[in-house]
């Protein structure tokens, strides 16, 4: 399922504080209509390239990308040293 | 005691087999108990969910470095699939990266079987290091 919510916490040592909760489904439906509109010139593209044998790839990004956006629910990532702590979560 | 391991000792005290047939029957029933208690832990076991990777300092002052990364396992597996369309010069440009780290890896030999075995054996992996950090590698 794609992710829909990001969480970002920054802790810096002189006190400043960063806390985001940055809504990816808002992110997916602003980049949809870009999706649309390049899509046709991406076959194109990659029709013009497919001699070369990059067209298979320009056409295979696309899906497998969209896959690993997918995939990223459940990614945590956090660290600390003795000055910052950085946390990432997406869901 | 199972049903027909008491059959088989009580056709050998009862003469109808004898004790060479007798051998063979139970080591052939012990071998099929083997095999099916195998097959069941194979469909029983859990296939991890994500690869966890947690270093911690050794000293509990809270002093030193910690991380704590939790990466899906389907992550993985959409990364080799995105791995997979690359084109073959640029997979060798990442190869030679790869070994210039220490790391010889063939990109082009994972397929997605090859990597179903790699992701089931990670069930069973656990990495403990202990120098000044502490560092485990898991699957959950």
């Amino acid at each position: 399922m794609i992710p829909t919510l990001m969480r970002l916490r920054i802790v810096e040592k002189s006190g400043k504080k960063l806390r985001l909760f940055i809504p990816l489904f808002l992110v997916w439906i602003l980049l949809l209509p870009f999706v649309l509109v390049f899509t046709p010139f991406i076959l194109i593209v990659a029709l013009i390239l497919w001699p070369s044998g990059y067209g298979r790839t320009i056409l295979g990004v696309g899906p497998a990308l969209f896959r690993v956006i997918c995939s990223l629910s459940g990614l945590i990532v956090q660290a600390k040293d003795e000055e910052n702590i950085v946390f990432i979560s997406i869901t | 005691m199972s049903e027909e391991r008491r059959k088989i000792l009580g056709m050998l005290s009862e003469g109808k087999i004898s004790v060479e047939e007798a051998e063979k029957l139970l080591s052939a029933l012990s071998e099929s108990a083997g095999t099916s208690e195998q097959t069941e832990n194979r469909e029983g076991k859990i296939k991890p969910k994500y690869l966890r990777v947690v270093v911690e300092p050794k000293s509990q002052q809270g002093k030193g470095e910690k991380v704590n990364i939790r990466v899906p396992m389907k992550l993985l597996r959409a990364g080799i699939k995105l791995a997979s369309v690359v084109p073959v010069d640029v997979q060798g440009k990442v190869e030679n990266a790869l070994k210039e780290k220490g790391l010889n890896i063939d990109l082009s030999q994972i397929t997605k079987d090859n990597l179903e075995e790699i992701i089931e054996s990670l069930s069973d992996l656990t990495v403990d290091v202990e120098g000044e950090e502490k560092v485990r590698i898991y699957c959950e």
